[in-house]
């Protein structure tokens, strides 16, 4: 095999507005992909139908909703590249991501995992004032998440499965295992990500910080050598 | 890792403080998880998340129950065997929390009455004799700001982040 692959992993569910915009946005990459697989998390909207649209372009797994950690951890089982991205189903990749994040690949010293920088904007069919955008929404932010990593396979492999925790900590619990490890991570300063802020994804609301306060609460008891409380993996 | 002492509560210099005054728990960014005598605070605004044991894992879940300094200490005493170091620790370490954002003063929300910090209300976990009492730092963390700052925190204003803006 010349050259790494990419697979791309894009979990879905319920977001039929906004999956194609993604879609087509890793679809345009300078630095084409190989596989685009979107995990279909037990959508009961249109989206079979809005990704049905993509043909061949897309690879479609259809599972019953078991959350953002699964998907993504069955898009990787039946991935075959030996790069891997994910992207969220309401964000865009810019188009030079790919091609930008393998040049960080080739500089030495050759990093493991490559992150991006992603800027955040509101929604555009909404409207203005609709979505509380931070002030400094135009400035890039440092992307420690799930949408702008690619990854060595065999770093995935390595860390292990996204957690299957629900409720929003599965990637950060994912990342705190990454950093913590001897891989080496590099974060490319362009901006390779658009997240979309959206009234759902901003109504999830539901005590985020204790949810964060209980994902961080496994990050301390891993790093102390202890087993984390909480939930089994 | 990053990983930052904040100011020893053990150290000389005390914040004035008024210790009557009662707190709260910002909730809507500042959340904290006890398990047994160790807390996990993250604040969201910030993107950092703190932890303390032992006695300072006491102090925070007395504050954060509505407790005064001057009620703290004297529960403390109770758990603990006071040397003469309790009273600053829980001043230094209270003005560290508020300083860090993660309390802030509930000057309306109650009326005066004293908080039950009996055993009765559960606050803390019952001890038997005192034990001795060992000063706690309250950790700071910000390698997790990259994630825990892309979660907006929508409070309802129009002041700007982490406030909405008009027309919300």
């Amino acid at each position: 095999m010349n050259g790494p692959t990419i697979s791309v992993v894009i979990p879905t569910k319920n977001r039929s507005a906004y999956v194609a915009e993604a879609i087509a946005s890793v679809l345009a990459q300078t630095h084409p992909v190989d596989e685009v697989i979107v995990v279909d998390d037990g959508s009961t909207d249109d989206t079979p139908a809005v990704l049905a649209g993509f043909g061949d372009a897309i690879r479609i797994v259809r599972q019953e909703w078991s959350g953002d950690g699964a998907a993504r951890n069955r898009g990787v089982t039946v991935s075959s590249g030996t790069l891997i991205a994910f992207l969220d189903d309401d964000d865009l990749w810019e188009p030079h991501k790919t091609e930008v994040q393998l040049a960080a690949f080739g500089r030495a010293p050759q990093p493991d995992a490559v992150f991006g920088h992603a800027i955040q904007f509101a929604s555009p069919e909404l409207g203005p004032g609709r979505v509380p955008v931070p002030l400094d929404a135009d400035e890039p932010i440092p992307g420690h998440f799930a949408g702008t990593l690619l990854v060595r396979r065999s770093t995935f492999d390595a860390i292990g499965p996204i957690a299957e925790i629900g409720g929003g900590g599965d990637f950060f619990d994912w990342y705190a295992r990454l950093i913590d490890s001897p891989f080496r991570v590099t974060t490319v300063p362009e901006v390779v990500l658009r997240r979309r802020l959206h009234l759902s994804n901003l109504g999830r609301q539901n005590d985020p910080a204790q949810r964060y306060a209980r994902v961080l609460r496994r990050v301390v008891d891993r790093r102390r050598g202890r087993v984390p409380t909480g939930t089994d993996l | 890792m990053t990983e930052k002492d904040a100011p020893s509560p053990g150290s000389p210099r005390a914040l004035p403080l008024d210790p009557t005054t009662r707190f709260r728990v910002p909730s809507r960014r500042v959340a904290a998880d006890v398990v047994d005598d160790e807390v996990v605070i993250v604040d969201l605004a910030s993107g950092s998340y703190f932890t303390t044991e032992g006695a300072g894992c006491d102090v925070w879940r007395l504050l954060a129950s509505g407790a005064s300094v001057d009620e703290t200490v004297a529960v403390l005493r109770t758990r603990y065997v006071d040397t003469g170091a309790v009273e600053s620790y829980v001043h230094t370490l209270t003005a560290v929390v508020v300083e860090r954002g993660l309390l802030e003063p509930a000057h309306d929300d109650t009326d005066g009455a004293p908080v039950d910090l009996g055993p009765a209300a559960g606050v803390l976990a019952p001890v038997g004799e005192p034990r001795p009492f060992a000063a706690a730092d309250l950790v700071d963390f910000d390698d997790m700001k990259g994630l825990l700052l892309i979660d907006p925190v929508h409070e309802v204003d129009d002041r700007g982040w982490p406030h909405a803006g008009p027309g919300l």
